[in-house]
């Protein structure tokens, strides 16, 4: 099956609901429950279905390679810009560090 | 001396490897059952870690050891043949876990 402008979108989308479910962890540590987990559950439910589609067309490796580079890029940026968490260029680097990685493994494997 | 993230996050990535497995290779009930119950695990898991390290970051290592864990398995137990770049990687991956550890003192 070719790989659909569709399946595309699912993917982008895929890898921003991971930032959502990401937030459910940050809403959970501030002691936000109710708010948490539904950002949770909606956040890495509605990810893992929409990947899950996306996967249908578009090589597993690929489709697993940008679907983490969002969520994780997605989720540091969202820590530094609504979060308040360290803009450390040492921190950024070793961050780059683990995301190439992920994406080279799930390239190569 | 080891914080506890640094204890409950390798841990939290092998229950990812697991239910990771699980997807993949799940055939009876019980298996899925597992499957579940260590995604359940893993994301709990997760979620102490944020008490004591920023949110992201527990997230970028989870996924990273996930990652890391998933090629050594696939490797170890289901057969997929070894190649040298998925070394490096993992070797870029655990600088960057360990680096990560160093800075956010």
């Amino acid at each position: 099956m070719e790989p659909t402008t569709l399946h595309w979108i699912a993917l982008l989308v895929s890898g921003a609901f991971e930032i959502v479910g990401v937030a459910g962890f940050d809403r959970l540590n501030r002691g936000q429950r109710l708010h948490g987990l539904l950002l949770l559950v909606v956040g890495f439910g509605s990810s893992l279905g929409l990947l899950s589609i996306a996967m249908r067309s578009i090589d597993m490796g690929v489709a697993y390679a940008i679907f983490t580079g969002i969520g994780t890029l997605g989720s540091t940026l969202m820590g530094m810009l609504l979060w308040g968490e360290s803009r450390r260029p040492l921190r950024l680097a070793f961050v780059g560090m683990i995301v190439s990685a992920v994406v080279g493994l799930k390239l190569v494997s | 001396m080891m914080r506890p993230q640094w204890i409950i996050l390798p841990l939290a990535g092998l229950a990812e490897v697991g239910w990771a497995a699980g997807l993949k290779h799940a055939e009876s009930v019980p298996d899925w059952v597992l499957t579940v119950m260590l995604a359940v695990t893993s994301l709990w898991l997760a979620s102490r870690a944020v008490r004591y390290m920023p949110t992201s970051t527990v997230y970028t290592v989870f996924v990273g050891l996930g990652a890391a864990g998933t090629a050594v398995a696939d490797w170890l137990l289901f057969g997929v043949a070894f190649h040298w770049p998925v070394l490096a990687f993992i070797a870029l991956l655990l600088a960057g876990v360990i680096g990560l550890q160093r800075v956010s003192d």
